[in-house]
């Protein structure tokens, strides 16, 4: 009986994501089938022109002559026994694709999300201890022009100063052409990170050092604040143990619910970088009428976000024991 | 009552600096805390106790600052001293309980870990020992299956459960003294008496001093050795428990006295003040002080002089002071 009512909650979760994914699935076929372009036309174009008849006979290969529900359950069927179907383009299954594109998206939104949170509210919190102060002025400015500065610009001129102004780190791909072995493996993949982590993370550096400032502010106006002076504690100890473990609780929140934005920030980031994850090839499917590929990453994306939320969730009772279920 | 008393405030004076200027929200104030003694401070609401308070622990709010007067523990003037002096005195020889325990914890560590930090960053007690401090100040205050409650959160207990982990903690180091700024003005009745109960016999224990700021005369009558009664920003009275509740010098305490029902204290109803009457007027609005005695117009004694010019702190009996010009005749009388 016990576990069973614990296991009700969650399992109310999955089923609930399920049916979030489904509804997506739905959506974002209907959506495809509504944009101009026709991939079989593209196939042809890439093939140099054809007959009408291989192009009848391209149609029906990849049953594009059937009517659009009659597609839709077909592709539903297919998607609930993990095939994602074929892509036009590269002529492999989608899933063997998109799995070998997700580790370096979920790696470039990790690392941007671990440095936009970190200094973001390190910024926020710093000028939120005097928010009157020099140091509190400059955080705003900085934030103000990240936030306002689109994502690709700042990536553009990432790409300018460091292609040929100041050539430390590669602007493309996200390994030398020539592997190192070992160890240098990893800091190869690290060196080619650091540009697209800066430009992901740029906007949300500005947006969470906000956030961070807003929330610490409010914290340290709180009694349990005097309470921690009164008991003789360093400042340091009140700023990064009592206020900030509070001022967090906001920015976990937000985190959550910016994972979607974030990942349309990484589709555009990958495309200016060339990094070979999700994103740039969502986008090339896009050009390519990859609609296969392009469904399947839309349902990755589905899934990606709401594991992130589901990790949010996680981390969000950490932080805040109110969250937990009173004990017994 | 000789010697150096644990704490004594001197003529000390907090401003806040407004955009029109200071106002001055405590003015020329002086207390003496005698060690192992309770000093209750009664006053009206906005009368600058808490300011006081604050002023002694050095934490006053932003904007506000202490402009003058000196603030001595055992003959140091702690107005002066450097930041780190005061951490080191903050929770180890002077500690404060306030008034709202239902925000004064932290929501998001557990209790025992809010009353083991103090001890270990005072006394560097490692965290095993600290953690036992904790669970023995929990049983010191009463709080049943206190091993089990050390890792329970703030949210998990009721208001007057919240006091007593407040009072814990501010025991933890076994100061010397604690202010304890309306600690029972949150709880219901019943739990303020258990909270005042439990005071006292831990105050008998430690053998620590206790200011006492409430608006509970019934607890000064019962706790306080000495008392001091404030009036917008000012100290207008102060000396033992037993003489100012029995001979009110100041007509403000007097006031006071009788705007309290059923004051447990058998001489003021001796007195006829046991009928409710209240104060007639309104306490000054701070920056907007009158010339002369601040109590002046509410005052059914006051006269031109009263109107005209600050009384000075005149003794009145053995280590019972009042600002007042009418208080010498009043005792006499
Ligand atoms: N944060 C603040 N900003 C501006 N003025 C304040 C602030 N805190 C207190 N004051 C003012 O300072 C004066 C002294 O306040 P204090 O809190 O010491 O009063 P108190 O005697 O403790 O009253 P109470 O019995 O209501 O707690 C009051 O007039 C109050 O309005
Ligand atoms: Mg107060």
């Amino acid at each position: 009986m016990q576990t069973l009512r614990k296991l009700t909650p969650a399992f109310k979760r999955v089923l609930e994501a399920f049916g979030l994914v489904m509804a997506v699935v739905i959506l974002n076929f209907l959506l495809i089938q509504m944009a101009p372009g026709d991939p079989v036309e593209v196939i042809v174009g890439e093939m140099g022109g054809a007959s009408e008849e291989l192009i009848a006979q391209l149609r029906q290969q990849y049953g594009l002559d059937q009517p659009v529900l009659h597609q839709l359950g077909i592709y539903l069927g297919k998607v609930l026994t993990g095939d994602l179907g074929y892509s036009y383009y590269f002529n492999t299954p989608v899933l063997d694709l998109l799995l070998q594109r997700v580790p370096a998206t979920v790696l470039l939104c990790l690392s941007a999300l671990f440095v936009a949170v970190l200094v973001g509210t390190f910024a926020g919190a710093f000028s939120a201890r005097k928010p009157d102060g020099a140091g509190s002025h400059i955080v705003t400015v900085i934030s103000l022009v990240g936030y306002s500065a689109p994502v690709f610009w700042i990536g553009m001129m990432l790409l300018i100063l460091f292609a040929s102004v100041w050539p430390i780190f590669p602007v493309a791909g996200m390994q030398s052409l020539r592997k190192p072995s070992g160890f240098a493996y990893y800091l190869d993949i690290l060196h080619h990170l650091v540009l697209p982590t800066i430009t992901l993370a740029m906007i949300y550096i500005a947006y969470y050092s906000r956030l961070a400032r807003t929330s610490m502010i409010e914290v340290l106006g709180q009694d349990y604040i005097r309470t921690a002076r009164a008991k003789g504690l360093p400042e340091n100890k009140v700023i990064w143990k009592h206020a900030l473990r509070n001022g967090l609780i906001p920015i976990v929140t937000m985190v959550g619910l910016q994972f979607g934005q974030l990942f349309a920030g990484a589709v555009l980031v990958e495309t200016v970088f060339n990094w070979p994850g999700l994103g740039r090839l969502a986008y090339e499917s896009i050009l390519r009428r990859d609609y296969p590929t392009l469904l399947g990453i839309l349902l990755f994306s589905a899934v990606l976000v709401m594991i992130a939320n589901l990790l949010t969730d996680i981390a969000y009772r950490r932080i805040d024991p109110r969250m937990r279920k009173a004990r017994t | 009552m000789t010697g150096t008393p644990f704490l004594e405030v001197r003529n000390l004076t907090v401003e806040m600096k407004g955009e029109s200027g200071a106002i001055r929200v405590l003015d020329d104030v002086s207390l003496r805390i005698e060690r192992g003694r309770t000093m209750g401070i009664v006053g009206e609401s906005g009368c600058g106790k808490s300011m006081t308070a604050l002023a002694i622990m050095r934490l006053l709010p932003p904007g506000f600052e202490i402009t003058a007067g000196q603030v001595l523990v055992e003959g140091e003037d702690i107005t002066r001293v450097p930041e780190a002096r005061m951490r080191a005195l903050r929770g180890n020889d002077i500690s404060m309980i306030f008034q709202e325990p239902m925000t004064s914890l932290n929501p998001v560590f557990t209790v025992g870990d809010q009353i083991a930090e103090a001890v270990k960053q005072h006394q560097g007690l490692d965290a095993g020992a600290a953690e036992q401090r904790a669970i023995e100040m929990l049983k010191a205050v009463q709080i049943p299956g206190a091993e089990a409650r050390l890792h329970a959160y703030p949210h998990e207990f009721s208001g007057g459960m919240r006091q007593r982990v407040m009072i814990a903690m501010a025991l933890a180091c076994q100061p010397r003294l604690i202010i304890a700024d309306e600690p029972t003005t949150a709880l219901d009745v019943t739990v303020q008496a258990q909270i005042f109960a439990l005071m006292r016999e831990l105050q008998q224990e430690t053998g620590t001093a206790i200011m006492l700021i409430t608006h509970d005369l019934g607890a000064v009558a019962e706790l306080a050795d000495d008392v001091a009664v404030f009036y917008a920003g000012k100290r207008i009275e102060s000396g033992p428990a037993g003489a100012i509740l029995r001979h009110a010098a100041h007509p403000y305490t007097s006031g006071l006295m009788s705007c309290t029902p059923r004051l447990r204290l058998s001489a003021a109803a001796r007195d006829g003040a046991a009928v409710l009457r209240e104060i007639p007027g309104m306490v000054p609005q701070l920056g907007r002080m009158p010339q002369g005695c601040r109590f002046a117009p509410r005052c059914p004694l006051a006269d031109d002089r009263c109107r005209s010019v600050m009384p000075p702190d005149v003794e009145v009996g053995p280590a019972h002071a009042a600002a007042c010009w009418k208080a010498e005749t009043e005792v006499m009388a």
